[in-house]
């Protein structure tokens, strides 16, 4: 990403072999007036792969030095959540409805919490072994977490993951610690309980 | 990406040359329409214990070119390598860096957020 600041003006130029991030980063900045440019559909240079990607840019025009220096701020603090964004999608398949990944990755970086704890211990691996643990679980092959919790409490149940993740980390937990929080099994035990008619 | 280090006339350098060709050479010919999946699987993995690949040999070079962009910067602020930047910058840069520096953490051991500050035009 290339940052050009002229006066009161910052010009976001930003490549990425994925649409989906790009909107995630327009939607970030959808508290500034962005205006952005169409996106180019460019071709690497001939040679290796010739992958194509999207290239976009965006404008701002500050009012004043203070919203200046704050919109560089925010733009600041919120470059690390398009880190990895892609593969936490990916990670996040099993678990959620496409509208939901999206949704809880947003939410993720508006709450400063972000996917890379989640990532770090392994992402979708985490969720599964918690899953396979329990043997009373009514998950099946093939079965998706919202399809058991309902999308509503899968959601929920992945955000409390996010953050556990995050807070586990931060705080030097041990990765096993992080996935036997208490509340982690007590909301297990309560969905797979739900799913048993008990 | 591989023509600044190879510049250099050192160890580090040659130590590249020599790869480099013999993985260029064995590249999949550009006309034919067909690439075995061994070329594929070449060409994307990261290298194992006392093999190479096309990707690690990327990785690597990537190192290389960070810590020479390092190594040229007439300054770090913050954390950012900035070049030729005027005093009224500074505030912009720092106020930056300073929320980028912020939430770095939250990417834990991922690569990533390398910052380089210079002016352009004038």
């Amino acid at each position: 990403m290339v940052i050009h600041v002229k006066g009161m003006r910052v010009q976001i130029t930003h490549m990425d072999i994925h649409p989906e991030r790009i909107q995630f980063l327009r939607d970030m900045l959808k508290g500034y007036e962005v205006s952005w440019g169409k996106e180019l559909n460019r071709q690497a240079d001939a040679g290796l792969s010739g992958v194509s990607f999207q290239l976009v840019q965006g404008q701002f025009a500050a009012k004043d030095s203070t919203e200046l220096l704050n919109y560089l701020k925010f733009l600041g603090s919120g470059l690390v959540f398009l880190i990895d964004w892609n593969r936490a999608r990916k990670e996040l398949r099993g678990f959620l409805k496409g509208k939901d990944r999206l949704a809880l990755l947003a939410r993720a970086a508006e709450q400063e919490i972000g996917q890379g704890g989640f990532l770090e211990l392994e992402g979708a691996n985490l969720i599964n072994r918690a899953i396979e643990q329990r043997r009373d679980s009514a998950m099946h092959f093939g079965d998706r977490l919202c399809d058991i919790l309902g999308d509503e409490g899968a959601v929920e149940f992945l955000r409390f993951v996010f953050r556990a993740a995050m807070e586990g980390l931060r705080d030097h937990q041990s990765p096993g610690l992080t996935q036997d929080r208490g509340r982690a099994w007590a909301v297990l035990a309560n969905w797979t309980s739900k799913a048993n008619g008990d | 990406m591989a023509e600044p280090v190879l510049a250099r006339a050192n160890t580090e350098s040659r130590e590249f040359r020599a790869p480099l060709e013999h993985m260029i050479a064995a590249l999949p010919k550009p006309e034919e329409d067909v690439i075995e999946r061994s070329a594929v699987d070449n060409l994307t993995c990261a290298a194992k214990t006392g093999q190479g690949s096309l990707h690690q040999l990327v990785m690597d070079l990537h190192k290389v070119l960070n810590t020479m962009q390092a190594e040229l910067s007439e300054e770090h602020l913050d954390g950012a390598s900035v070049y030729r930047i005027d005093a009224a910058d500074r505030p912009l840069i720092s106020a930056f860096m300073a929320e980028l520096n912020r939430s770095a953490g939250l990417k834990f051991s991922h690569p990533g957020l390398g910052t380089t500050v210079t002016r352009a035009g004038d």
